[in-house]
């Protein structure tokens, strides 16, 4: 019976928590901390290890795995579910401060250069008073390290600003309190003060952001060409070149220094997107990086029509694009799917060149179209001749 | 002036069309506006000459009540620009006077480019719009009416809209069979449906649009042909009257069907003409379209399979079937034959050579009488000899001697035949037919006593004519027939040239009293002993049994029901019982046939 409780525990486990089962502990340091990694979905988690003893505990938490340290181990089993009552006192380390631990830019025209870090403790211990301190000084230099107090905000919470010249400096903070008296000593990181590229100017191609073909450009020969200065004398710059028709999903150009790119065949009549992403060698990037547009222009080489899909029941039209070889007329004829005549209109006097006549979705009766797909027949006419191209109208209202 | 009359009708016709079709252009129209019956569109798409299609019950399903098999079938076009049109459908007879369908179809657009603005770089896609249909039909025996009812769930999936509606058809349908035309039997076809009514509409973006409704009033009116011995083609002409948003327009058909197995078909619609034909082969149903319109030529191509429900008939069908078929093999023996003389005949017809033709036709008449088409030529040429003969023009000498000396010799007048000829042939010399035909007339003249015969072989016809009218007149039907049936014996026996003139009007009046004795049946069925006088006159006449007669009558029969002359077949064995009331396979037929009815 106790076997068939066991292993029906087991298995309550398994299905509760089963990252439990699957996880196995990968890292073990004296702060207070373990971190276990989910051996099915590679995931890794954190669990705290304190616990106040000195209750009755009833069930086993599923933070609670094992505790270990350098100087006893008890395990807590699972299969024993319930703890028996028993005083214990951790010999842990019990002071902590929480701090970003990476490199940390900070752009020194954009406001103070301002670190701080958040003390914790478990039993609640005040911090000494003179803690927490900084240690700083800048990189590969000889001179020792600055020490400063940092300042309280509130909440545990501590903070320094710091004047200093652009460079890259080392820094670390410390702290401690009367239960632990040694002090926690943080990682020494990197504080780097710099400033953005600066300057940007546009220099080519021209933003154009409506529909005007008399503003398209050719659509050979296209060179993204800009202007731009580093935050810091003797910075260096890495231009990114990004473009492409459609704004979420664009091509990735590295230039490195350059800040010219040259394009030779783009496609003719489309509208295309672009931006600049410059950083300096930390990695301090352009503010206000935006994205561009232009509109290329050639001679429309099959009819369509835009917007598609449209909707004549707000009153919505559809401009009807196509290229005349010369000067003539053309017959615009708009058809169902089955070959009914729905609507034929003509214009006259039609220049040579791109051409475009606007068609607000009725029929000859002026009733607006079904729902559905229709064909357009454009016909051409020029003297002595006629050409015929075809494009497709979809109607969603 | 008959032929210019011709031309006034068909200029007249086209100037319609025309009007109708300018009428008729502008209009909107959708997906739903047309149906995926292939026959139906090489028929201008007009609706009620399609029984061989279960896709018919997407305009008309009260239709399905004159399937006489189940069916699925299935079919696609491609329109243009790569957008196709693909459609199945099913049909089953549930009941003896219910019919079940199921169908679908499907517009498939073919690429479509989306741009939100010209300058956007075009983005390709597909869109699709659906139709489904559950149909029932039911027949109203009492009316001998068709009413139907669809029910249809429409899905339009266009780019990034989608949605889906319902809706519902109500349609009607009614058939006459054997209308008597006076020159012919026709079947007449009537049908009414209201589609798209109660529906909820369809809303894609911003606006939720109603399903249009269709309202189509549909008429058929199918003929049997003469152009073929066998006169089992027929010629069917339908008309369509549709009203779409409130706009109405003309559609209109032709087919030509040979043995009911093959058809040539040509329609209208507005703005389309068609073409198509359609085959039957053992289980399969083919059909083919073209749509002629000025966008591009449609091709559409469907194909059926057709199935009955197992044979719950009487076992008498089996053998009935079989005896009849048996009878066709006989007769198709001789008719070899038949056809081979038939289509001569013909010939020297359409050449202008009358007089060959009339001695061939008439020959086919007397020995096939169960065909009408030789007894169709005859009459043309008969009334376009007594109207030529009479309505010479002066600068055609020649044709009114031609005309002129065909209906004298017809009518036993050699002498003026002989004259007219004569005068011809100052014209034609080398003219072979009326070479021939003088130098018979002058054999004839030759003998003075050809004259006394002639004059008593036309007294003694006529005098047997004049008896079997009096018979006629006096409504014994039987005594009429058989009296008409002794003159053809006497006339056919004399080998005159003017006996089959009375040949010709004994057939006539045969026909009529044979008629007329089954109208009389009908009625004294209907009106039971209730009238006594014509329950006398029926018993009067049917006192002598005449077994021979009953037997050459009961075998016509058999030939008429082989070929699916059911209605005449069954006029033959009502007579064959009238005759001879003992004859048991007769009676059995008319059972059979009167059930199948």
């Amino acid at each position: 019976m106790k076997k068939f409780s066991k292993l029906l525990l087991k298995l309550t486990v398994f299905i509760l928590f089963p990252q439990l089962i699957f996880s196995i502990p990968v890292s073990y340091n004296t702060d207070a901390k373990q971190v276990y990694q989910n051996i099915n979905t590679g995931s890794f988690s954190q669990k705290k290890l304190w616990y106040n003893l000195d209750s009755n505990i009833d069930f086993i938490s599923n933070s609670v795995q094992t505790y270990t340290n350098e100087s006893s181990e008890t395990v807590l089993e699972l299969e024993t579910t319930y703890m028996t009552e028993f005083d214990y006192e951790p010999d842990t380390k019990t002071v902590l401060l929480e701090y970003e631990q990476k490199d940390k830019i900070l752009i020194k025209s954009e406001g103070n250069v301002s670190l701080q870090t958040k003390y914790i403790d478990a039993y609640d211990n005040e911090i000494s008073a003179g803690y927490p301190k900084i240690y700083y000084k800048k990189e590969n230099s000889q001179s020792p390290f600055t020490e400063q107090q940092l300042t309280s905000k509130g909440n545990n919470i501590f903070y320094i600003d710091l004047n200093l010249d652009y460079g890259v400096y080392d820094y670390y903070f410390n702290a401690k309190n009367e239960h632990y008296p040694d002090e926690f000593v943080s990682e020494q990181q990197k504080l780097i003060i710099t400033e953005r590229p600066k300057n940007f100017n546009l220099v080519s191609p021209k933003n154009v952001e409506i529909d005007d073909e008399k503003q398209a450009i050719l659509d050979t020969n296209v060179i993204f060409k800009w202007d731009v200065l580093p935050g810091v004398e003797g910075d260096t710059l890495t231009n990114t070149l990004y473009y492409g028709t459609n704004k979420t999903d664009m091509q990735k150009i590295d230039l490195n220094e350059a800040t010219e790119y040259e394009i030779p065949k783009l496609n003719p009549r489309t509208r295309y997107y672009w931006k600049v992403s410059i950083q300096n060698q930390y990695g301090a990037q352009l503010a206000d990086e935006q994205i561009y547009t232009f509109i290329t222009g050639g001679n429309i080489k099959k009819a369509y029509n835009a917007p598609n899909p449209f909707n004549p029941q707000k009153g919505e039209n559809t401009d009807i694009l196509f290229y005349m070889s010369d000067s003539g007329r053309a017959e615009i004829h708009i058809y169902s799917e089955y070959g009914d005549k729905i609507k034929s209109f003509s214009v006259n006097n039609l220049a040579s060149g791109n051409n475009y006549v606007t068609y607000n979705g009725t029929d000859d009766k002026g009733n607006i179209l079904y729902n559905g797909t229709y064909l357009c027949i454009i016909k051409k006419k020029y003297t002595g001749r006629t050409e015929t191209e075809k494009c497709r109208l979809l109607i969603i209202k | 002036m008959q032929i210019v009359n011709n031309k006034i009708i068909i200029i007249l016709g086209l100037i319609i069309l025309a009007t109708v079709n300018i009428y008729a252009s502008g209009k909107r129209k959708n997906f739903l506006s047309h149906g995926p019956s292939v026959s139906s569109f090489a028929q201008g798409e007009t609706v009620l000459n399609n029984l061989n299609e279960p896709s018919i019950i997407f305009y008309n399903d009260s239709l399905m009540s004159f399937f006489n098999y189940n069916s699925v079938s299935l079919a696609r076009y491609n329109l243009f620009e790569g957008s196709s049109y693909n459609s199945a459908a099913a049909n089953i007879k549930i009941l003896n006077n219910l019919h079940l369908g199921l169908a679908a179809v499907n517009l498939a657009s073919g690429d479509v480019e989306i741009r939100k603005s010209i300058f956007d770089s075009a983005k390709t896609v597909n869109t699709n719009q659906w139709e489904y249909i559950l149909s029932a039909s039911f027949m109203i025996n009492k009316i001998e009416t068709s009413v139907g009812i669809n029910a249809k769930y429409i899905v339009m999936d266009l780019y990034e809209a989608k949605d889906w509606g319902t809706s519902f058809d109500l349609s009607v349908s009614k058939f006459f069979k054997n209308v008597d035309l006076n020159i012919t039997q026709a079947t007449i076809g009537v049908g009414f449906s209201a589609n798209n009514i109660i529906g909820t509409g369809i809303k894609l973006d911003t606006y939720k649009e109603d399903f249009q409704n269709i309202f189509i009033l549909s008429s058929m009116l199918s003929v049997p042909t003469k152009l073929r011995l066998q006169s089992q083609d027929t010629f069917t002409i339908s008309l369509d009257i549709r009203n779409e948003d409130s706009y109405n327009d003309l559609y209109a058909g032709l087919e030509y069907r040979l043995l009911d197995k093959y058809s040539i078909r040509a329609g209208y619609y507005p703005e389309h003409i068609t073409a198509g034909f359609g085959l039957i082969v053992s289980y399969f149903v083919v059909n083919y379209s073209m749509d002629f319109n000025e966008v591009d030529l449609i091709n559409r191509f469907s194909l059926a399979f057709r199935w009955t429900n197992k044979n719950k008939e009487p076992s008498t069908n089996d053998e009935l079937k079989i005896e009849a078929e048996q009878m066709l093999k006989t007769e198709k023996l001789s008719q070899k034959e038949a056809d081979k003389t038939f289509v001569k005949a013909k010939k020297f017809y359409s050449h202008g050579q009358y007089l060959y033709a009339t001695e061939l036709l008439q020959k086919l008449i007397i020995d096939y009488p169960s065909y009408d088409s030789p007894l169709f030529y005859y009459n043309k040429i008969k009334k376009l000899m007594d109207e030529n003969s009479v309505s010479m023009t002066a600068n055609d000498f020649s044709s009114y001697a031609y005309w002129n000396g065909y209906k004298n010799y017809y009518e036993g007048n050699y002498g003026q035949a002989s004259k007219e000829w004569a005068k011809y042939l100052q014209f034609d010399k080398e003219n072979k037919e009326i070479q021939e035909y003088y130098t018979k007339v002058q054999t004839i003249l030759k003998d003075e006593f050809e004259e006394k015969e002639q004059k008593k072989f036309e007294l003694e016809a006529n005098t047997m004519l004049e008896d079997g009218i009096l018979k006629f007149d006096n409504k014994k039907w039987i005594a009429c027939i058989k009296q008409m049936e002794k003159l053809q014996n006497f006339v056919t026996a004399s080998n005159r040239t003017s006996a089959f003139n009375y040949y010709q009007k004994a057939k006539e009046y045969i026909d009529k009293a044979v008629y007329n004795l089954s109208l009389t049946l009908k009625q004294n069925n209907n009106v039971q002993p209730k009238n006594e006088q014509k329950e006398n006159v029926i018993k009067h006449e049917i006192v002598e049994i005449d077994e021979k007669t009953a037997d050459i009558k009961y075998r016509e029969g058999l030939s008429l029901y082989a070929k699916g002359k059911y209605f005449e077949a069954e006029r033959m064995w009502e007579l064959t019982l009238r005759l001879n009331p003992n004859h048991i396979k007769a009676q059995t037929a008319l059972n059979h046939i009167r059930n199948k009815k």
